[in-house]
């Protein structure tokens, strides 16, 4: 098992990973053809498979392993998206999900019991078998393909294999790296047969040092993994040793080229493992002399590629469109997401290629680029556009060489790369003619492209390719700077089109800078060009720092700490502050003058750290897409679920806990708001309903709504069950608001019914209480027949609050100001005494129950008289109640400190604050309290 | 890491980087007491590349000083280790 901070980082990821995953299995269902989504799963388990192996979860990456394999299927088109699929896989993300959180608790058990039925799903779904027998019975209802809800015919996956040279560094045990799960996790790809361990640096026992790696391997892997996936394996390592993987060329495609230097075949196949030595004496031999027009066509890394015929041959023309007048009517459908996709792609990666002019070393553009051509052959092989799915493969090489370190890119290779853009563009543009007329074109219209000779260009490059320098000859790497042509246009000296020329001339052979093309063209002032070369110079003298990492996680509880710090800081500062302003004389004026400065900026950082603990409240919401989607069917209800405003943020601790009664609300609309689609049609409505979760700032709280267009909330019903429960009286005269207020008291419910979902009278009352101890409030707005909207508000954070600072029997309490209603100074004839039943206020038309805070508290009485002291008319969920008080001393925002910490939980108190003077305030839990003091008088009514 | 009455050794449970310098500690010592270095694997645990590499050290040094080498009943997961790494020949009597 890797250290606790590894598997921290595995944890961290692998949550991030599932909730991913939810959200996007959810959507697969309504978007099975969308192949961005498909990858993006596919890589989601990829990654947690490649980690749970890397960090020691071998059950995780087994069962990931097993979720690849179809989505794999998935992406290569051999298995169609439909509801068993899905199930199949979100039953797996169960499981998974179960796993990750016993990881994160720090416990193991053993899930074979689960896993084993849930692989052979898994791979069954894979093979495209039918249900099984031990399988639960799906729906076999196609989801969203109906056109290709027929799975194909499994196809044979093509086999591969791989040579892996892994030689890692001997510090590698302090990286974290256990060479041994490398190994594990290639196993898991498919068959090593051969390991070959070099072990000849090993020392004696008497001179080993324990703690250093000596070994290395020579590994042949046979797998239907592509070569990326077996290069992934190495993905946290790839930096500490040397790492190289190889394709072993199927000598069933053709004859080892001999002049490539590639090994001589062994009774006819190539030697599946050489040791590392034979292989450095080798590599000279690789590397070809400098590229000639007369060298043989024939790839340094691909020696056994099939030679160019047809529409590819070398002084060939092709189009492009020669077999896409067989594609079905799905796939025209596909090849124009794919033109679209193409066109967008070949517009961004120009900019990146001439980018890299300027920095060839800069390998997160060469990766972009890589993935961009190996997207493009992925599709065009789906799509049968052999031309261009050959040319990406080819460009696609020689970025491989390039990401790889074994090829620097300079003016030859990046003017291979522009003119595969070129004629990439020409084949998409052929697409394009084809897709408008929805028939192959007349022949004169389209473009006829040397795309053949371009190919036998890049092989004929690759077979000589300049290596990159030695590691030690490699400069610190720096920051890229801007293209000088950028930066005078950034700076107004030039004009982008002139730039552009310069570019094009310079592309087109000259070896000018574009500083010199553009003042011999007299475009720009040599000193502006100057001026740009200055600031070049700058940028690339300041050296790179993790320029890839723009997020760190931080542990909460240090942020908790920081927010902790940050409010002492205001107190302390309030409280010299008002020491300050008791000080006189003009050196007092200064210091006053400082510390409201002082205030200025803590107030400043009290703001930039809330910031910091703010997170949208999407993810939130979208965890429900699942929930909607299982509880709607099991109610056989049709309900699209749209979620508004998700990028709303709040208090990370709001957002933590909203979730419970937030799934209450939704299920409550699910079960009773929302009806059957007969019922809806019935009712001239749609068949399919809309649950709506919505998000938004309003002040400074956020309003949470959960919106249904169902059946609304029956008035009548409520009513007469409150009246019935003995809520109310049947003389009371209550509002629509009153009345579906009602909805929340303890055990309240109208469904005749109960369900598996809700209706048992319990859960409204929940979610009222767990809405008050966030410090929000929830209402109900309802028409009957059109749906309802349950609102939830609540404060941006817990952390601080705007409180009421009150006196009781000379001490200072602070109440919530989101509980008082309104505050006043009561006459005597608007307090009563009712037998039985204690102190009333009269208050706007009702009486409330009165309660005198210095009793609750335990305090000797200073003032008893209600005239002469305040009353705070405060509202919850126990309902409106007037509480008496000294005097108000002000309100003011306060940090919230709690006491169990140092002390212990006490029951109505929620925490305390520090005042500007210094003291210590306790907050009030106006709700704790009141429990409380009912517990206290239990069987006399208040 | 004793000899037994027998004269073997008992490879410890747990043969791990984490462990590694105690059972190079351990190797040491045995290999200088001159005698035969016949190792039981059957309680062994966990393993990793560091402990099986210092197997492969030890068989260095007593075939380099011509000392009888073997890894006897090794337990499943030695097994499997030794076979993943691509050393399964130390399993092989006197290797």
């Amino acid at each position: 098992m890797a250290g606790d901070e590894y598997r921290d980082v595995f944890i961290a990821e692998a949550q991030d990973l599932t909730a991913s995953l939810e959200v996007d299995l959810v959507d697969l269902e309504e978007q099975a053809h969308d192949t961005e989504l498909i990858n993006r799963i596919f890589r989601a388990a990829h990654t947690m498979k490649s980690s749970a192996a890397m960090f020691g979860f071998p059950q995780i990456a087994s069962l990931t392993h097993a979720m690849e394999s179809v989505l794999d299927r998935v992406r290569d088109g051999l298995l169609a998206i439909d509801a068993r699929v899905v199930n199949t896989l979100l039953d797996s993300l169960d499981c998974l999900r179960r796993m990750v959180d016993e990881a994160t608790e720090g416990s193991d058990s053993d899930h074979s019991e689960h896993l084993t039925p849930l692989c052979d799903r898994l791979q069954q779904v894979a093979a495209g078998a039918t249900t099984t027998a031990t399988e639960p019975v799906e729906s076999a209802e196609s989801v969203a393909a109906p056109a290709t809800s027929e799975a194909p015919e499994a196809a044979t996956p093509e086999v591969s294999t791989y040579r892996i040279h892994l030689a890692l560094n001997d510090d590698i045990f302090f990286q974290g790296t256990n060479p041994m799960l490398l190994l594990d996790e290639l196993a898991t790809l498919g068959d090593l047969e051969e390991v070959c361990c070099d072990t000849g640096r090993v020392p004696e026992i008497g001179e080993i040092d324990p703690l250093k790696f000596y070994l290395a391997w020579d590994v042949t892997l046979t797998t239907t993994a592509s070569k990326e996936d077996v290069e992934e394996v190495f993905l946290f390592c790839r930096n500490d040793g040397d790492i190289r993987v190889e394709e072993v060329p199927d000598p069933a495609a053709g004859a080892p080229s001999s002049d490539t230097g590639a090994p001589a075949a062994k009774d006819g196949q190539a030697d599946p493992v050489r040791s590392a030595t034979e292989r450095v004496q080798e590599e000279p031999a690789s590397v070809a002399p400098a590229p000639s027009e007369a060298a043989p066509v024939a790839a340094a890394d691909t020696p056994t590629a099939p030679p160019l015929t047809g529409a590819l041959a070398e002084g060939a023309e092709a189009t492009g469109l020669e077999a896409v007048a067989e594609l079905a009517e799905d796939d025209i459908e596909i090849l124009h997401e794919f033109h679209e996709e193409s066109t967008e792609a070949l517009a961004e990666i120009e900019e990146k290629i001439l980018a890299l002019e300027e920095d060839p070393t800069d390998m997160e553009t060469i990766h972009a680029l890589f993935r961009t051509f190996h997207s493009m052959k992925g599709s065009a092989g789906f799509l049968e556009l052999e031309v261009l799915g050959k040319l990406a493969h080819e460009t696609e090489n020689l970025l491989d060489r390039a990401r790889n370190g074994e090829l620097l890119l300079d003016t030859d290779s990046i003017g291979l790369l522009l003119t595969s853009i070129d004629l990439a563009r020409g084949l998409n543009d052929n697409i394009a003619a084809f897709l408008e007329k929805h028939a192959m074109p007349d022949a004169s219209t389209l473009n006829k492209l040397p795309v053949g000779d371009h190919v036998a260009a890049i092989r004929r490059f690759l077979a000589g390719a300049r290596p990159t320098a030695s590691a030690e000859a490699v400069p610190p790497p720096v920051e890229p700077a801007k293209p000088i042509g950028k930066i005078l246009v950034e700076k107004g000296a030039a004009a982008p089109a002139d730039v552009g020329e310069a570019v094009s001339e310079q592309l087109a052979g000259s070896d000018k800078p574009i500083g010199t093309i553009l003042v011999d063209k007299g475009k720009v002032a040599p000193a502006k060009v100057g001026e740009a070369l200055a600031e070049q110079k700058a940028q690339r003298t300041q050296p790179t720092v993790n320029r890839a990492i723009s997020a760190i996680r931080v542990d909460t509880e240090r942020l908790d700490a920081m927010m902790n710090s940050v409010g002492e800081i205001v107190i302390a500062q309030s409280h010299a502050l008002k020491l300050a302003t008791e000080m006189e004389g003009e050196e007092a004026e200064r210091l006053q003058t400082a510390l409201y400065e002082v205030e200025r900026l803590s107030r400043n950082l009290q703001d930039e750290v809330m910031g910091v603990r703010m997170m949208p409240i999407g993810p939130t919401f979208k965890q429900f897409a699942r929930f909607v989607r299982d509880s709607s069917r099991e109610l056989g209800k049709e309900v699209n679920f749209v979620i508004t405003g998700e990028e709303t943020e709040l208090d990370k601790t709001v957002v933590e806990k909203i979730g419970d009664p937030l799934k209450h609300l939704i299920r409550n609309s699910l079960d009773h708001g929302l009806e059957t689609p007969e019922e809806r049609q019935a009712a001239g409505k749609s068949p399919k309903g809309t649950l709506e979760l919505r998000a938004a700032h309003e002040g400074g709280s956020v309003v949470i709504e959960v919106v249904d267009d169902g059946r609304g909330i029956p008035r009548d019903k409520v009513l007469a069950k409150a009246i019935a429960k003995g809520l109310v009286t049947g003389d009371q005269e209550l509002t629509d608001e009153q009345v579906y207020r009602l909805i929340f008291q303890p055990g309240f419910s109208t469904a005749e019914q109960v369900s598996s979902l809700s209706g048992r009278g319990v859960g409204m009352d929940v979610v009222k209480r767990n809405v008050d101890e966030l410090r929000g409030s929830v209402d109900v707005e309802s028409q009957e027949g059109k749906g309802s909207v349950l609102r939830i508000r609540l404060p941006l954070t817990l952390a601080i609050i705007e409180g009421m600072v009150v006196a009781v029997s000379g001490q200072a309490y602070i109440v919530p100001v989101l509980a008082i209603v309104e505050s006043i100074r009561p006459r005597n004839a608007d307090i009563q005494h009712v037998s039985g039943q204690g102190e009333v206020l009269f208050f706007r038309d009702e009486y409330l129950p009165l309660y005198r805070l210095y009793e609750w508290l335990g305090h000797e009485p200073q003032v008893t008289d209600p005239e002469e002291g305040i009353i705070l008319v405060v509202e919850d969920s126990a309902g409106r109640r007037a509480l008496l008080a000294d005097d108000l001393l002000g309100q003011q925002q306060v940090v919230i400190k709690n006491l169990e910490d140092n002390f212990t939980k006490l029951p109505g108190i929620s925490g305390a604050t520090i005042l500007a003077e210094g003291n210590v305030a306790l907050i009030l839990d106006l709700l704790g309290l009141y429990d409380q003091r009912q517990a206290a008088s239990a069987g006399v009514v208040a | 890491m004793k000899r037994t009455k027998q004269g073997t050794l008992n490879l410890p449970r747990d043969l791990t980087v984490e462990r590694a310098e105690g059972f190079c500690r351990d190797l040491q010592a045995v290999t200088g007491d001159g005698g035969d270095l016949i190792f039981f694997g059957d309680r062994v645990e966990s393993a990793d590349a560091a402990g099986l590499q210092l197997l492969v050290s030890t068989r260095a040094m007593a075939r380099a000083a011509e000392r009888p080498f073997a890894i006897r009943r090794p337990s499943t997961v030695l097994r499997d280790a030794l076979a993943l790494s691509g050393l399964g020949d130390l399993l092989e009597e006197n290797s």
